[in-house]
C-alpha cells in the first residue's frame, strides 16, 4: 500500500532554489572562455597542463554540476513526488560552497598552491557532500519507484564516486602519498564524473522528457529498466579492471559502456525522428548535437582500436573530452535550460495569478514571449560556432584556440543574458502581482 | 489492479496526439483546418478533466479522506490549463500564430509534468484504493 501521507504532489521549491544555480552556471562557462583566450594554444598542449585542468573544471563543476544540482532539486518533487527538505536553506549553502570551491580549485591549478587546494577540498567536499546527503535522504522517502527515480539513485552513486576520487586527487596534490597512482585515479575520476554521474542523469531525464516534449514513442521498457544499471555495473567492473590492471576485463567492460551509451544516443535520435510534434524546437537541436557527439565519441574509440597509434596522441584525448564534456554535456544542458527556465517562470507566476480574483488578474507572458525562439536560436548559432572552432583548435591550436575562447565566452554570455531577461520579466510580473494582490 | 492507470494514461496519449496535430496546423498557419484540430484537442482535454473531477477525484477523496491532498493540486493545475486553453482559442481566432505557438509550448510543458504526476503517482494510488472497474466504466460513460 502506498503511504499517502508522505506523498506530496506539492509544487516545486521556491523559484529561487533552482534559479540561483541556473543563473550562475553560464558565468563559469564564460570564465572558461576567458581562460582559453588568455592561455590560447597553451591549453591544448596536454591534458595534464594545470591551465587545462582549470579550464575543464570550470566547465564540469562550474557549469555542468551547477545546473544539475539546481535541476535535481527542482525535478525531484515532479518526477518522484517528494520535495527536498528545507530546500531554500540547503540550496543557498550548496550553491555558495560550489561557487567558492570551484574558484579555489581553479586558483589551485593555476598557481599550483596547496592553500587553494585545501580550501577547494573543504568547500567542494562540504558542498557536494551536503548535496548528496540531501538527495539521498529525499530519495529514501520516495514511495513510488519509477525508472527516473532509479536513474537518479544510480547517478547520485556516480556523483559520490566521482567526488570522492576528485577529493583524493586534490589531497594528493596537497601532500602526495605513497602508492598513489594519479594518472589512473584521474581516468577513474573523469569516467565516473562523465559516464557515471552526468551521463546517467541525462539518460534518466531523457527517458522522461524526450517522449513528453516531442511526443515521440517511449524508449523500450527493457532499456529504461536495465540500461542505466547495466552501465553503472559495467563502469564499476571496468574500474576494477583498471585498478588491478586486468586488460581483458577492462576491454570487455569498457566495450559494454560504449555500446550502452551508443544504444542510448541512437535510440534517442531514432525516437526524435519519429516525433509527432512538428514545430521547430531549439532544445531539440541542442539535444541532437549532444546525441551525435556520443555517436562521434564511440566512432573515435573504434578508430582507436583499429589504429592503436592514434590513442597516444594528445588530439585523441582532446577530441574525446571535446565530444563528451562540451558537445554532449554542455549542449544538452544548455538546451534543457531553455525549457526549464521559461516554464518555471510562467508556472510560478500563473499560480499566483490564479489565486487572485478574476478581475485583478494580469495577462502573463507565455514561454515564448518570455524567451522568443529567435533569441534562443542566435545563441544556438553562437554555440555551434564555438564547437566548430573548438574542434578546429584541437588540430590547429595556434590558429583557433583564442577564437574558440572568444566564441565560448560569447555563447555563454548570450545564454546568461537570455536567462537574465527571463528572470527580469519574472521579477517585473511578480511585483505587478503583488501590487494587484494588495489591492491596486 | 491498474485499470485506472491504463485507461487514463491512454487518454493522456490521445490528448498528446491531438495536441501535436493542432499545433502543427497552427504552425503552418492553416487556420481553417486549425480550427477543427484545435476544437477536437480542446474537447478531448475538457472531457479528460471532467472524468477526473467529476468521477475519479471524488471517489478517491472519499476512499482516502484526503480532500486537500494530491487531488487539490491536480485540480489547480487543471485550472492553469483551462486558462491556457481559453487564451489559445482566442489567439487562434485572431490568427496570431506567434502567440498561439507560445501558448502551445507552455501548455505542453504543464500538461506533461502534470501527466507524470498522475501516471506515476495519483493513478497508481487510485488503483490501490479503488479496485475494480466501476470507476473506469463510470468515467467512460461521461
Amino acid at each position: 500500500m502506498l503511504n499517502s501521507a508522505t506523498l506530496s504532489l506539492e509544487q516545486a521549491p521556491p523559484i529561487s532554489v533552482p534559479f540561483r544555480f541556473f543563473l550562475t552556471a553560464p558565468l563559469f562557462a564564460a570564465f572558461a572562455g576567458l581562460l582559453m583566450i588568455y592561455y590560447g594554444e597553451g591549453l591544448f598542449v596536454s591534458r595534464w597542463m594545470p591551465s587545462t585542468l582549470a579550464f575543464v573544471h570550470l566547465l564540469t563543476i562550474g557549469f555542468l554540476a551547477m545546473v544539475m544540482c539546481g535541476a535535481m532539486m527542482q525535478m525531484l518533487p515532479v518526477l518522484a513526488g517528494v520535495s527536498v527538505p528545507r530546500a531554500l536553506l540547503y540550496a543557498s549553502i550548496v550553491h555558495l560552497f560550489l561557487i567558492f570551491g570551484t574558484l579555489f580549485l581553479v586558483a589551485g591549478f593555476i598557481y599550483s598552491d596547496s592553500l587553494f587546494f585545501t580550501l577547494a577540498l573543504f568547500q567542494l567536499g562540504v558542498g557536494f557532500g551536503l548535496f548528496i546527503l540531501l538527495i539521498v535522504v529525499t530519495l529514501l522517502r520516495v514511495k513510488v519507484k519509477n525508472n527516473t527515480v532509479k536513474s537518479m539513485w544510480l547517478a547520485i552513486i556516480g556523483l559520490l564516486i566521482a567526488i570522492a576520487l576528485g577529493l583524493l586527487l586534490a589531497q594528493s596534490l596537497i601532500s602526495p602519498f605513497d602508492g598513489f597512482r594519479p594518472a589512473m585515479m584521474t581516468d577513474l575520476h573523469l569516467s565516473w564524473g562523465l559516464l557515471g554521474w552526468i551521463g546517467l542523469l541525462v539518460m534518466g531525464v531523457a527517458f522522461q522528457v524526450v517522449p513528453m516534449f516531442q511526443i515521440t514513442p517511449e524508449y523500450p521498457q527493457s532499456a529504461q529498466r536495465f540500461l542505466p544499471l547495466a552501465l553503472l555495473i559495467s563502469l564499476a567492473v571496468w574500474s576494477l579492471g583498471v585498478v588491478y590492471e586486468v586488460n581483458l576485463i577492462q576491454e570487455l567492460s569498457g566495450l559494454a559502456v560504449i555500446i550502452g551509451y551508443l544504444l542510448f544516443a541512437l535510440s534517442t535520435l531514432i525516437l526524435q525522428a519519429q516525433r509527432k510534434r512538428k514545430v521547430a524546437d531549439i532544445t531539440l537541436l541542442f539535444w541532437r548535437i549532444g546525441m551525435l557527439s556520443i555517436v562521434a565519441s564511440a566512432v573515435l574509440i573504434a578508430l582507436g582500436k583499429l589504429f592503436p597509434e592514434i590513442i597516444s596522441q594528445s588530439e585523441f584525448t582532446f577530441l574525446m573530452g571535446g565530444f563528451l564534456i562540451v558537445s554532449f554535456a554542455l549542449s544538452v544542458i544548455n538546451g534543457m535550460l531553455y525549457k526549464i527556465v521559461p516554464f518555471l517562470t510562467w508556472f510560478h507566476l500563473q499560480q499566483r495569478n490564479l489565486a487572485l480574483p478574476r478581475e485583478k488578474r494580469v495577462k502573463l507572458p507565455n514561454m515564448k514571449t518570455a524567451l522568443p525562439d529567435r533569441v534562443a536560436r542566435r545563441q544556438l548559432i553562437a554555440h555551434i560556432t564555438m564547437l566548430v572552432l573548438l574542434f578546429a583548435a584541437i588540430f590547429q591550436p595556434q590558429w583557433f584556440a583564442r577564437a574558440a575562447g572568444v566564441a565560448l565566452f560569447v555563447s555563454s554570455m548570450m545564454l546568461w543574458w537570455n536567462l537574465i531577461v527571463v528572470t527580469r520579466s519574472y521579477r517585473a510580473y511578480s511585483s505587478k502581482l503583488l501590487r494587484r494582490a494588495a489591492g491596486a | 489492479m491498474s485499470a485506472i492507470t491504463e485507461s487514463m494514461s491512454a487518454d493522456h496519449k490521445r490528448c498528446d496526439e491531438l495536441f501535436a496535430a493542432a499545433e502543427s496546423t497552427i504552425s503552418e498557419e492553416n487556420w481553417e483546418m486549425g480550427g477543427e484540430a484545435l476544437s477536437s484537442f480542446i474537447a478531448a482535454m475538457q472531457h479528460h478533466f471532467k472524468m477526473e473531477e467529476e468521477v475519479m477525484f471524488p471517489a478517491f477523496e472519499s476512499a482516502t479522506g484526503m480532500t486537500m491532498g494530491p487531488t487539490q493540486v491536480m485540480r489547480s493545475e487543471h485550472e492553469q490549463m483551462r486558462e491556457l486553453l481559453v487564451d489559445l482559442e482566442a489567439a487562434a481566432r485572431e490568427k496570431d500564430a506567434d502567440e498561439a505557438l507560445g501558448l502551445c509550448e507552455t501548455l505542453l510543458m504543464i500538461m506533461q509534468q502534470h501527466n507524470v504526476k498522475e501516471e506515476q503517482m495519483l493513478y497508481r494510488m487510485a488503483d490501490e484504493v479503488l479496485p475494480g472497474s466501476e470507476v473506469v466504466s463510470e468515467m467512460q460513460s461521461i
